[in-house]
């Protein structure tokens, strides 16, 4: 054997021994550890938690489960009960629950639903003795129902016709898809994928538009005219949603379990970190006491007790709330209820209730709920989506401070490509409304002035 | 003399040679192991069966939540996590894509329109089956679905939501219903966010129709319902 045969030899044989130890370590890397699901882990209560009900009707609760990486009965739930404290009463009462698919419903007899509404927490008997409550903090921390009573009801003024849709006034800001600077990103679109372009937006008190762009991990702020300022890069992936706060401030949330969210200051400077310790976080709201969460159907989380300092798990649990007060600290939510109705409230600038129960035509049911907003003349102006097997459109509507139907209008459903669907369409001071449209190029957002 | 010289050459070809071979599989990792992912992972099989409960269907849906979605693929891990993060599509990775995921959940049989009847699907078959959005958005009358209402009072749980456009489709399943046109929805979302459980409004969504699978057992099943 010569000497460069054997040279050969050996750098072969070096080179299949470097490729085999750095196979093994990038398939470990790539692969991860082989582990099974959790054993006993307790349920996820799935509960769409109710903020407004009849007085004097039964009130209807679901509450669905998941047994995290197993199937259902690993969590071995055996029982459920509606603990339900009627406003005026002393005592709670228990309504049990009846498996319906994959949880249980109860029905709050009507008697307990009193004018000035009632509390709730559910509550689950588990294998070995054990209990889950919902919202953790059980009675402490109770979601809390109001009722219609004393609202007028009102009817959709005259015909309606998903295709007769009010053109916007006019075209803010555009912007294209795409890597640089002034663009958004966008996924999928093709074969069985979704596409997803830029999650959320949010409008400054100055009216300036805040978009979260989840793909590139930053925020595009445009003027209120639509031009483009500034970017804002984001230390995590998937900021789903983004929140403007009284000052300029802002509050990022990222998406799923597990969730982180951020206070960034004015500058974009990231003040606070904060982990989000319970349900499936999609949205995030500013109020006046800090960033509040979005983990299910009306329930929202405070995560932090002060700028910098996070909640304990327990303690945002205890916080869960159905509602949250704006950036302005002021109130306002809406309801659907049985029949076709949809009921709003809000509070007028004395601190006073106001609110209507809209009656929608036949057949017409209530779609995402965008945002109800009390004005300075005591009035509001709603934005809610409608639906049909027939087609789909989201009302645009300006109630007086009596709770009158000043005017309603029908304008296109926002895009459905932005992940925190209900932050596709928002309020802008003093009477319109933003919504973002896409096609194949990028989106766009359009004004919509709301008469009355 | 002569000998540690040699020695030391030898040693000195091995490292080199190692530190070379080192270098290429950094730069180069992921295509050869995702090249292997799914023949070293995916050895799940598939039986017929008599019976098929939507209970049974959830809580197979749900086992597989929080893993990945590969278009075209079918096998999920069930580690708890996505084994294939952000490979390009159909990159041969972990998990299904939605109509996939649903063929394997509705244990519907390989054959398309092959009739009445269920066939299971381990989650580690890498099998993704005949039908494509545009067959659950338009069935034909052999297929084992047929379209629904999109009312409340019309749907189930582990019935479907789908949507078709000429580009694009999906379908999505309902682990619970909600109420203002949202519900409790497990799918397999896209190559981003993998296999999740989210609450989303496809229902008020005018492009999706719901479509249901026929034939489920009785949830009662075997006991005498009623």
């Amino acid at each position: 054997m010569s000497a460069g045969n054997s040279r050969r030899r050996l750098l072969v044989a070096g080179l299949v021994a470097g490729l085999a130890i750095g196979a093994a370590v990038g398939a470990t890397s790539l692969t991860g550890a082989s582990s099974e699901g959790p054993q006993g882990a307790p349920p996820v209560i799935l509960h769409v938690a109710r903020v407004l009900a009849d007085p004097g009707v039964d009130l209807e609760l679901m509450a669905g489960l998941a047994c995290p990486g197993g199937p259902l009965d690993a969590c071995a739930v055996d029982s459920a009960v509606a603990h339900v404290l009627s406003s005026g009463s002393t005592g709670w009462t228990d309504v049990d629950g009846t498996p319906d698919g994959r949880g249980f419903r109860f029905v709050v007899p009507g008697a307990s639903v009193a004018e000035d509404g009632l509390s709730y927490w559910l509550e689950f008997a588990i294998g070995g003795g054990g209990h889950v409550t919902f919202p953790e903090g059980g009675a402490a921390s109770a979601f809390h129902v109001v009722t219609t009573a004393g609202l007028p009801e009102v009817e959709w003024p005259g015909g309606f016709d998903f295709a007769a849709l009010r053109a916007s006034d006019d075209v803010v800001a555009q912007l294209r898809y795409g890597d640089d600077t002034s663009q958004v990103g966008r996924v999928g679109g093709v074969g069985d994928e979704q596409p997803l372009g830029p999650s959320s937006f949010d409008v400054a008190p100055d009216g300036s538009i805040h978009v979260a762009d989840w793909v590139h991990r930053r925020l595009l702020v445009l003027s209120p005219r639509g031009a483009y300022r500034r970017t804002v890069p984001l230390p995590v992936s998937r900021p789903v949603d983004v929140a403007v706060g009284a000052n300029g401030e802002l509050a990022v949330t990222t998406l799923g379990l597990g969730a982180t969210a951020f206070e960034l200051g004015v500058d974009g400077r990231v003040i606070g970190r904060y982990g989000v310790g319970t349900g499936v976080a999609e949205r995030i709201a500013l109020t006046p006491g800090g960033p509040h969460v979005w983990v299910g159907p009306a329930q929202w989380a405070p995560v932090r007790s002060r700028v910098g300092v996070a909640l304990p798990t327990e303690a945002q649990s205890r916080g869960l709330a159905s509602a949250v007060p704006g950036r302005d600290g002021t109130v306002a939510l809406s309801q659907d209820l049985a029949d076709g109705r949809v009921a709003f409230v809000w509070a007028r600038p004395d601190g006073s209730r106001a609110g209507a129960v809209l009656r929608l035509p036949s057949g017409v049911q209530p779609g995402v709920d965008y945002f109800v907003r009390g004005l300075p003349d005591g009035g509001a102006i709603a934005a809610r989506g409608l639906w049909s097997e027939m087609g789909e459109a989201v009302a645009l509507l300006r109630f007086t401070s009596g709770g009158g139907l000043a005017s309603a209008e029908l304008i296109a459903p926002p895009t459905h490509e932005m992940d925190a669907a209900a932050s596709a369409l928002r309020f802008r001071a003093p009477d319109e409304v933003l919504a973002v449209f896409a096609d194949e190029h990028g989106i766009r957002f359009e004004r919509f002035e709301v008469e009355g | 003399m002569k000998a540690t010289t040699e020695t030391a050459m030898v040693t000195k070809v091995l490292k080199i040679a190692a530190c070379v071979g080192l270098l290429m599989s950094a730069l180069f990792p992921p295509q050869r192991a995702l090249a292997t992912w799914a023949t070293e992972n995916c050895h799940g099989g598939g039986w017929g069966r008599e019976t098929w409960k939507r209970s049974q269907a959830d809580d197979y849906a749900m086992r597989a939540v929080g893993e990945g979605y590969e278009f075209g693929g079918g096998c999920y891990k069930l580690n708890g996590y996505d084994d294939t993060p952000n490979t390009a599509t159909d990159g041969g990775g972990e998990g299904a894509d939605c109509s996939g995921f649903t063929f394997k959940t509705w244990a519907l049989k390989s054959q398309l329109g092959s009739g009445a009847g269920f066939h299971f699907w381990e989650h580690r078959k890498n099998i993704h089956g005949p039908y494509s959005t545009w067959a659950y958005y338009d069935p034909a009358p052999s297929y084992p679905f047929r379209l629904i209402s999109k009312a409340y009072s019309a749907t189930a749980f582990m019935d479907a939501l789908t949507e078709r456009h000429p580009d694009w489709g999906h379908v999505a399943l309902i682990h619970q219903e909600g109420s203002s046109g949202s519900d409790y929805i497990v799918h397999a979302r896209n190559n981003t966010m993998g296999t999740e459980l989210r609450y989303l409004p496809y229902r008020s969504d005018a492009d999706y129709r719901a479509v249901a699978r026929e034939g489920w057992t009785a949830e009662c099943y075997p006991s005498r319902c009623g």
